[in-house]
């Protein structure tokens, strides 16, 4: 973990309102795990005043995709001031960059299926997740949810192992309806679920009949201060008591957020 | 030229004075127990580490959203979440007695026998320099009114922390009253070797798209550069007012903001909602104070306390 200046190498559009930008930092390309993040100053300036946390979509530390070791992508949905600035950044910006941080996603060591579920662009910690199982020949299947088709993350951004399927709110695109519609015929197929979405989404996933050995891991999102552990700004509510997303996090076991 | 003093004695009353090495200090809620930044920012540079409030049990805090974003600025309605006395004295407090940087407890409570309580204990443990008084909590007694908001109430409560402190005591001011130059000679007549100004300032967003408040506590404390200028002009206030130190924060992002409040009458200054921004800020502050010192041939620090009320003119008009 570290606070640099990361250059932008590229910065492009993949859906409605969604980007990708690639960063170069090396040390945090090289550090960076499955689950965790990264905090983004918006600018300059302290209006917007906080930095945006960022989950890592994938970097060049892991093999199976093309990008130079050095290098990171996050994925942001442009929702307001602070990530209408990241899309206004041209290759060569400098962004101050605190990270990775928090804890990420553990694959089982007895894992050989892995049922990634997303919603929105809670997909893309699943992606790094999803490119290091394909990394450990685990056989992996993504199944995610969007608002409507302008939306879906695309399909090409994935590794050709992964099985990606979709659902749309509105049945543009893929199965109408929630992607939790989607998970129960793989219940039985996978070993370890882990998910990331909005917390309906994931309470939804909870109240879904899995074998009681199965093991399910969700990153939480959640706005966030300082991301250092401190402002406890994040802080939810679990059977361990009070947990900080940001340090304690994001991935928790699901069984322990005590939702029904 | 030799390198300027910049160290400082916020608590010249007191025994034991509180001498800084330099006068930055972290403001309580934006620095943890002081460990949580250790990796980015050499914590021992720094004049003093203000705590997270500790209150008598431990605090689990407000329901989400805690915080929101507003121009320049942010609300926080923690809920003054903590580990409580025990947990603080048992696994805080020996990290905190292993290091040179002073550390000042900060503490709340919702009676004065609270206070008392996690005062002396926390007064007569090793590692802790000072306490921090903040008196914005609601008093329990008093219908939920905060200790804060009358002469009164702020007086009694900074006269029975008093009596059971060893230490040097800080009083926090609430800026939400309607004299604040008033609750700051009742809280030195009752005792207070320095006061802190400013807490936060009461405030609320409401989001549109749900029709109802923002923030799960309707209400929060707003910090950042957007208080700035407020925080500044009572530090002047006060520094025409008492004889103690004080010690100023709101919104400081640099060694300039830093200057304005400390050429306004305040001994030292605290870091807060910027180190969420820039980690590195407190020390940022402390090099720009060391470069503004050394460009301007000024040997000492203390010889810019309250200064600008000796030039109080507009500088245009000079």
């Amino acid at each position: 973990m570290k606070q640099a200046l990361a250059s932008v190498i590229a910065n492009r559009q993949v859906a409605a309102d969604v980007f990708v930008v690639r960063l170069e930092e090396a040390d945090q390309a090289r550090d960076v795990r499955p689950g965790q993040f990264v905090h983004l100053r918006c600018g300059p300036t302290y209006d917007p005043l906080l930095r945006r946390p960022l989950s890592v979509l994938r970097t060049g530390a892991c093999p199976v995709n093309d990008l130079p070791p050095t290098q990171y992508e996050v994925l942001y949905d442009v929702v307001g001031r602070g990530t209408a600035a990241f899309s206004r950044l041209r290759p060569g910006d400098l962004v101050d960059v605190l990270g990775p941080l928090g804890r990420p996603f553990q694959i089982e060591r007895t894992t050989r299926r892995l049922l990634l579920v997303g919603g929105g662009v809670g997909i893309v910690p699943l992606v790094a997740l999803a490119e290091a199982a394909v990394r450990r020949d685990l056989a992996v299947t993504l199944l995610c949810g969007f608002r409507d088709s302008s939306k879906v993350f695309p399909s090409d951004q994935l590794p050709a192992e992964v099985e990606y399927r979709i659902a749309t709110d509105d049945g543009s695109a893929g199965q109408h309806g929630y992607v939790t519609t989607l998970v129960p015929e793989y219940l039985s197929w996978s070993d370890q679920v882990c998910a990331c979405g909005p917390v309906p989404m994931l309470k939804a996933l909870g109240r879904l009949d899995r074998p009681k050995s199965l093991p399910v891991q969700i990153a939480m999102e959640e706005r966030m201060g300082c991301a250092m552990g401190v402002c406890l700004g994040c802080v939810v509510p679990t059977r361990r008591g009070p947990q900080r997303v940001c340090r304690d996090g994001p991935v928790f076991a699901l069984d322990d957020m005590g939702w029904t | 030229m030799d390198v300027s003093n910049l160290a400082v004695n916020c608590a010249p009353k007191h025994p034991n004075d509180l001498w800084l090495k330099n006068p930055v200090m972290t403001a309580s809620g934006t620095f943890g127990y002081g460990t949580e930044y250790a990796k980015l920012v050499d914590v021992n540079r720094l004049g003093a580490i203000v705590s997270k409030a500790i209150t008598l049990r431990a605090r689990d805090g407000n329901a989400q959203p805690r915080i929101a974003e507003t121009p320049s600025g942010m609300l926080n309605a923690i809920g003054l979440q903590n580990v409580g006395l025990n947990a603080c004295v048992k696994e805080k407090a020996p990290i905190w007695a292993s290091w040179d940087v002073p550390v000042i407890a900060n503490v709340a409570g919702f009676s004065v026998d609270e206070y008392v309580r996690v005062v002396e204990t926390l007064s007569a443990t090793d590692g802790v320099a000072a306490i921090e008084l903040n008196i914005s909590c609601p008093n329990v007694a008093s219908e939920g009114k905060s200790f804060g908001l009358t002469c009164e109430d702020a007086a009694m409560v900074t006269a029975a922390a008093r009596s059971v402190c060893d230490v040097p005591l800080i009083v926090k001011l609430s800026p939400n009253v309607t004299d604040i130059v008033e609750i700051a000679r009742a809280v030195v007549d009752a005792g207070a070797d320095a006061l802190s100004l400013i807490n936060t300032i009461p405030g609320m967003v409401i989001d549109v798209r749900r029709r109802a408040p923002f923030l799960a506590n309707v209400t929060g404390g707003l910090s950042g550069p957007a208080i700035r200028p407020i925080a500044v002009r009572i530090v002047w206030q006060v520094a025409q007012a008492v004889d103690v130190p004080l010690i100023g924060l709101g919104g400081i992002t640099c060694a300039d903001d830093a200057l304005q409040f400390i050429m306004a009458g305040a001994t030292a200054v605290q870091i807060g909602t910027s180190t969420f921004v820039n980690p590195r800020t407190a020390l940022d502050v402390l090099e720009g104070i060391e470069a503004f010192l050394d460009a301007e041939g000024v040997g000492d620090v203390n010889e810019l306390i309250g200064i600008a009320a000796k030039n109080d003119r507009p500088a245009r008009e000079r």
